[in-house]
């Protein structure tokens, strides 16, 4: 990673021109306003199709154990790049079929064709497709943030950094009766993370009861989770808990975007998850079958959810997102 | 602004740069073979403290640190001991991990509890320090530390404690 590939993968990433009709950029579904996502709840491709998954935040992806949302095998950002690149199921980007058009209109750019031989000053013919994905993902692992009014309290040395409202959210967050950190946990509010010299910890999926089609707890295809990669039913409707910062800038919520706001969020978990499925077993006991067992549910006054949500704010990086915006290639 | 974010980058790049250790190694008791001065009181004070009879805990380590009073390990023990058998012991609980911190550093444990010391004497900034140093020496630890913090009550298990001599 050099500054220079972080360089060329900052005009990459706001560039057009790496679709394959120049008409989507991957800053068209990841955009800095909404720390980067699209406010969509499904993401729109090229020509108009519909993901059927809503675009992921790019905050401290670089930490993120697993990339997407119910991929267990996709670690490497070199390698979820591929995914909105080359899917033709829905297309995304639309490069497949069209690599050489795209590689075609950087080099006729002199522009990027520098950028692209500091980038690579060793590579004889720097504009492929690799080093493509090598500067996008160089790029991607600059997104850091960690410049909230939280960490100003938590790591800044503000010990009066969260406001009344907000210290009492922070309280309800990590209270073992709501347990919201035993999932959303660490520096990052995600998942487990890696980092250099951390241990490789294992994914964590997580089936958060939003569906039952079935009466047996299914999902509605083709967002099956982790159940579409592996095939099994104790899989079904397991998903990533992806990271709560800037969480604010980044509805609709969950996979689908099903969820229009903090407010009904906070009701789903509430309930224990609005399709939570019990199972009745031998002795008439009723017990979890595939929801997840930390989807106990709580009960909220209307304070409760107010200083939830405030705590929730206090997760925005203001810095982080106005120098995104700044830095973004109009 | 600019200096907090400062603060914050280093503060995650510290992160990445040093190794997270999984908590203090081994929860098993060393052989009764190991002569060094302490250790015997030491571990017996281990296993009573794990068995949460925090009164005789307390007096193990106070003999390990009797024969061996560098034992930063002992002391951070004897902190938690006597700080669980009441606020009453908060003081001098302090002291004893103030010794731990200033005779190891690097000790982790010692960090984390005085961490949730602080937290129950009403000293969150102080807490919140601690958490900051723990950020270089444990993220596991850090991470619940800070939860603790932040709710206001202790964490689950004993992870925070020092086992190994």
């Amino acid at each position: 990673m050099t500054s220079e590939k972080v360089e060329l993968g900052r005009l990459l990433f706001y560039d057009p021109r790496l679709s394959g009709d120049s008409t989507i950029s991957c800053a068209t579904c990841h955009q800095p306003e909404h720390a980067f996502t699209d406010g969509r709840g499904q993401a729109e491709g090229i020509g108009g199709s519909i993901h059927p998954r809503s675009a992921m935040s790019l905050t401290n992806v670089a930490y993120n154990t697993t990339l997407g949302w119910d991929d267990p095998n996709l670690t490497r950002l070199e390698d979820q790049i591929l995914v909105p690149l080359y899917n033709t199921d829905p297309p995304e980007m639309g490069v497949t079929d069209h690599e050489n058009e795209v590689l075609a209109r950087f080099r006729k750019d002199p522009r990027m064709v520098h950028h692209f031989r500091t980038a690579f000053p060793e590579d004889p013919s720097p504009i492929i497709i690799r080093n493509i994905i090598y500067a996008l993902a160089s790029f991607e692992r600059t997104l850091i943030s960690g410049n909230s009014t939280y960490d100003r309290w938590a790591y800044g040395g503000k010990a009066d950094g969260l406001d009344e409202v907000q210290r009492a959210g922070a309280r309800l967050f990590f209270s073992k009766r709501l347990g919201c950190f035993r999932c959303h946990g660490g520096f990052n509010f995600s998942g487990p993370i890696q980092y250099e010299g951390s241990e490789s910890p294992e994914a964590r999926f997580h089936n958060t009861g939003l569906y039952d089609e079935d009466g047996q707890g299914a999902y509605p295809e083709p967002n099956t989770g982790l159940h579409r990669h592996t095939g099994e039913s104790f899989d079904m409707g397991k998903f990533r808990a992806p990271t709560l910062r800037n969480i604010a800038l980044t509805a609709p919520y969950m996979h689908d975007g099903s969820i229009p706001d903090l407010d009904a969020v906070l009701d789903h978990y509430g309930v224990g998850g609005r399709h939570r499925l019990h199972r009745p077993q031998e002795g008439n006991i009723t017990v979890e079958s595939i929801t997840d067992p930390l989807m106990t549910g709580f009960e909220l006054s209307e304070d409760d959810t107010r200083q939830l949500i405030a705590f929730l704010h206090a997760l925005t990086d203001e810095t982080f997102v106005q120098e995104s915006k700044q830095s973004a290639v109009p | 602004m600019k200096l907090i974010a400062i603060v914050i980058s280093v503060s995650i790049f510290s992160m990445l740069a040093l190794s997270s250790h999984a908590f203090a190694a081994g929860s098993s008791s060393k052989p009764v073979s190991d002569t060094r001065p302490g250790v015997i009181d030491y571990n017996d004070g281990v296993k009573l403290m794990q068995q949460a009879k925090y009164d005789r805990a307390e007096r193990k380590f106070a003999a390990a640190l009797k024969k061996n009073p560098e034992m930063a390990e002992a002391h951070n023990n004897l902190g938690y001991s006597l700080r669980k058998q009441g606020t009453k012991n908060y003081d001098k609980a302090l002291s004893h991990y103030n010794q731990a911190i200033e005779l190891k550093p690097d000790l982790a444990e010692a960090f984390m509890y005085r961490g949730v010391l602080f937290m129950l004497m009403g000293q969150e900034a102080k807490a919140l320090e601690d958490h900051r140093q723990l950020t270089l020496l444990d993220r596991d630890l850090a991470d619940a530390l800070q939860a603790a913090i932040a709710s206001g009550e202790e964490p689950d298990g004993l992870d925070g404690l020092a086992k190994s001599w």
